[in-house]
């Protein structure tokens, strides 16, 4: 090929990636468009009033919360104290120790006064080894169980064999729940009368919040740019694109750190998925495949309040590894639910959702990355005209930078979570700087994701919990 | 063409700038209304306590400023509310609820947008506003949708003691089983009474409304209507049998304790697990037998419930150990000693 025509194929590629975030940006803004009139009928609805009532009810459902955790020892105790003050009527907390290496049984073993018991559970899906069970004396509704190491997904399912109740909460065991995040999550299931079948919450990141015994006492921003910027990201994530897709029974993911299930149902469907690292969108999309093919009427709903609290990473190490790890899962899962793709037979699901999925969620990545190559090469190497590269730039800010914004202000404009001025000012200046550095950043790691994912190779990586929940961090970082 | 884009990217970025100050500009308004509310709040509820509780005779004053005087007084209605305030105080408070708040729900029940009118329906039933039962009577007619609204509404209605609701209840068959309930717990004892009577006259009533009678039943332990339920023990419907055997456990006993034996070799575990359950809840010695041989059952629930329930007895405990020692099954041994030791503790 002649430089010229090197120069025709960049410059068709260009306009095509152009082309491309143009599109991925209208999709945001008719999701939020979608969103947004839900958002604004409810936005002045007293949601106190609206589960007193069900706190105080025999018929609202009884329920299991079940905490897997792998060294949590950081925060596990936090997530339990939170949990033990949650306002519900009737609920056990099962803490799974999926073979932790530190000392985190110990942890909920002296705090909580836990106590030896024989074991006779149910086998629905088959786990690792259960070695021990415990139930505390000081809080009859707290059990731990003990089993050899088998991942998150294995962690669940044994703690569903071990459930009583006909609905589950999975939670992180880095994650703390607000005091009504119950209630609120289960109002539309018992609403629906058991016709919603699933249920996530917004999940909102606590670093930089003062936190006192497991209770979020105030919110505020975190002082690191990683963390903020990842506080701007959730926003856009739940705020725009998850309320869209649950408006029209579409949504394909509720977060691993905060969703209520029908157990019965995930039992059907076979339980958490073991070999995979994106177990919790796995789940849900096998969920709507089940509906789908039984022809049922049930639904999963995204509920827009803020009802849980994660701890997010706050190392660029950790944060890598993380979204290694989540483009890799997203990847299996899409992979492995190839046949709904496109396929009628699953109406918005395999027709909108999974094509969003993976054009945009999985691979804008890789259309990004190439753009910013183009640019480079367009501004200092004259690859193609200036001018093109300018308006992908241009672009890229709209895409990136703009979108964000607009997320922050919507935050603004509903839940108003963060309590000073200086907050929002600070939140929408960070995120003006997105496609600057964190989209870069995000995008070069998410294209590592899926050749990680062709590859089928783990990146874990370590957490690095400061364990922004526990009391000790808490004092520290008040000195 | 890059004049269009650069034109694009700063006209949103204008707006955005420009929502951004709007959005500044009403919380700095919030904020320092929020501050002035707590501050009035703290100065006026200390006196309304008083009036409340009778010590100061004279109601207090409100802020000359009619500006949030509304939002004061339902946030500290609301407040009172949640206090220990019984009898005459707790009248008191719905009188001052009738007189500053009810215009003011009457205008948003007519006017207010879907979310006003909700949190008025809330606050007319938190304050049993019953000057205003015409009104959301009429509210109630005039809603179509089945969502929050058309729920709070008849809760409402319920808690206000409106008669016309509880026919227009028998006759839908849409109202599910749980809001039901709701209405039930809600009536006074001549509304219930009306209201019992008119659901037995009735043959065709719904199965929703069935369920939510006999549960009912039970969980009030309505002696009139025992044998109602007890009867319903041999419905050919397998859904009321089990209503009537949840219900039962709630009454703790049974004029004919000889029907629950068949119930033991049910093909429905539902009902084996049940059968377990009143055993425990009515102490029906002649059924232990019953219960270990429940304990082999080939559904976990059922095995659960036969341990359960053997621990309800004076020998439980003995008679678990025996079979977590002898039992010839293994599943039986299990939850035996898994019954020994649920609330903590090694077996001994």
């Amino acid at each position: 090929m002649s430089g010229t025509g090197i120069t025709v194929f960049i410059e068709i590629i260009s306009w095509a990636i152009i082309g491309y975030m143009l599109l991925a940006g209208a999709i945001y803004l008719v999701l939020f468009l979608v969103a947004s009139p839900k958002i604004n009928k409810e936005k002045k609805l007293n949601r106190q009033e609206q589960i007193e009532e069900m706190s105080i009810n025999k018929d609202t459902y009884p329920i299991s919360i079940l905490v897997p955790a792998y060294n949590e020892e950081a925060g596990v105790v936090s997530t339990v104290r939170s949990l033990l003050d949650l306002n519900y009527p009737q609920y056990e907390i099962i803490v799974v120790n999926d073979g932790s290496t530190d000392r985190t049984s110990e942890k909920v073993l002296a705090q909580f006064g836990m106590e030896p018991i024989e074991l006779a559970i149910r086998t629905y899906f088959k786990t690792g080894e259960i070695k021990r069970a415990y139930r505390s004396t000081l809080h009859p509704h707290l059990f731990l169980i003990e089993k050899e190491n088998g991942g998150k997904a294995d962690a669940l399912n044994a703690g569903i064999n071990f459930s009583r109740y006909p609905y589950f909460a999975a939670i992180d065991g880095d994650s703390i729940l607000e005091q009504d995040a119950l209630l609120k999550t289960m109002k539309p299931i018992i609403d629906s009368s058991g016709m919603v079948t699933a249920t996530g919450g917004t999940v909102r990141i606590a670093n930089g919040c003062k936190i006192n015994r497991g209770v979020i006492e105030q919110v505020a921003l975190p002082k690191k740019p990683l963390e903020v910027m990842q506080i701007i990201e959730y926003f856009r994530a739940f705020l725009i694109g998850r309320l869209g897709f649950s408006r029209v029974n579409i949504l394909l993911i509720i977060s691993g750190a905060f969703g209520v299930f029908e157990k019965s149902r995930v039992i059907k469907v076979g339980g958490y998925k073991t070999d995979t690292v994106g177990e919790d969108m796995e789940l849900i999309v096998r969920l709507h495949r089940s509906i789908k093919d039984e022809k049922s009427k049930q639904r999963i709903e995204y509920i827009q309040d803020p009802v849980c609290w994660t701890e997010a990473p706050s190392t660029v190490a950790s944060l890598r590894a993380q979204r290694i790890r989540w483009q890799r899962g997203l990847a299996e899962t899409l992979w492995t639910h190839r046949g709904m793709l496109f396929n009628p037979k699953y109406r918005g699901i395999g027709l909108f959702s999974m094509p969003y999925y993976v054009f945009i969620e999985l691979l804008s990545a890789i259309f990004e990355v190439a753009g910013y190559f183009i640019i480079i090469g367009g501004l200092a190497f004259s690859l193609i005209e200036t001018d093109i590269a300018v308006i992908m730039l241009l672009v890229m800010v709209l895409y990136g930078s703009l979108l964000s914004a607009l997320a922050v202000l919507l935050e603004e404009w509903t839940y108003h979570k963060y309590p000073t001025v200086k907050s929002i000012l600070v939140l929408y200046v960070y995120a003006l700087t997105e496609t600057f550095w964190y989209r870069i950043l995000m995008n070069f790691w998410r294209v590592q994701g899926l050749f990680y994912a062709f590859k089928k190779k783990s990146v874990w990586g370590d957490m690095e919990r400061k364990g922004v929940f526990s009391d000790e961090a808490q004092k520290e970082e008040s000195l | 063409m890059i004049g269009i884009f650069i034109g694009v990217v700063f006209s949103l970025l204008g707006i955005q700038l420009l929502i951004l100050a709007l959005l500044i500009g009403w919380k700095m308004k919030n904020l320092a209304a929020e501050n002035n509310m707590k501050k009035m709040m703290e100065i006026l509820k200390p006196q309304f306590q008083k009036y409340i509780e009778g010590t100061e005779p004279i109601e207090p004053a409100l802020p000359v400023a009619k500006k949030n005087r509304f939002k004061l007084m339902e946030t500290m209605l609301d407040e009172f509310l949640t206090e220990d305030f019984q009898g005459e105080q707790k009248a008191k408070i719905h009188l001052l609820a009738d007189k500053h708040l009810a215009e003011h729900y009457r205008r948003v029940l007519k006017k207010g947008q879907w979310a006003e009118r909700i949190n008025a329906l809330y606050f007319i039933e938190d304050f049993r506003l019953f000057s205003l039962k015409e009104e959301v009577y009429q509210h109630f007619m005039k809603i179509s949708k089945r969502d929050e609204e058309f729920r709070q509404c008849i809760r409402v209605c319920a808690t206000l003691q409106e008669a016309r609701l509880m026919d227009a209840a028998i006759e839908s068959r849409d109202l599910s089983f749980g809001m039901i309930k709701e209405l039930l717990y809600r009536l006074d004892e001549d509304l219930l009474k009306m209201t019992l009577e008119r659901m037995q006259l009735k043959e065709d009533i719904s199965e929703n409304m069935l369920y939510a009678f006999i549960t009912f039943s039970g969980e009030h332990q309505i002696g009139m209507l025992f044998p109602f339920v007890e009867r319903k023990l041999r419905d050919e419907r397998k859904e009321v049998r089990l209503k009537a055997m949840s219900s039962l456990c709630y009454y703790k006993e049974m004029a004919d304790p000889a029907i629950l034996l068949g119930f033991f070799g049910s093909e429905h575990w539902q009902e084996r697990m049940y059968a377990a359950k009143l055993t425990g809840a009515c102490h029906f010695e002649q059924y232990k037998q019953n219960l270990v041989d429940l304990l082999s059952d080939n559904v976990w629930w059922v095995r659960f419930a036969g341990a359960e329930n053997i621990k309800v007895f004076k020998d439980g405990n003995k008679m678990l150990e025996q079979a977590a020692a002898d039992h010839t099954d293994a599943y039986a041994r299990d939850i035996a000693k898994h019954m020994l030791t649920r609330e903590g503790g090694n077996l001994t």
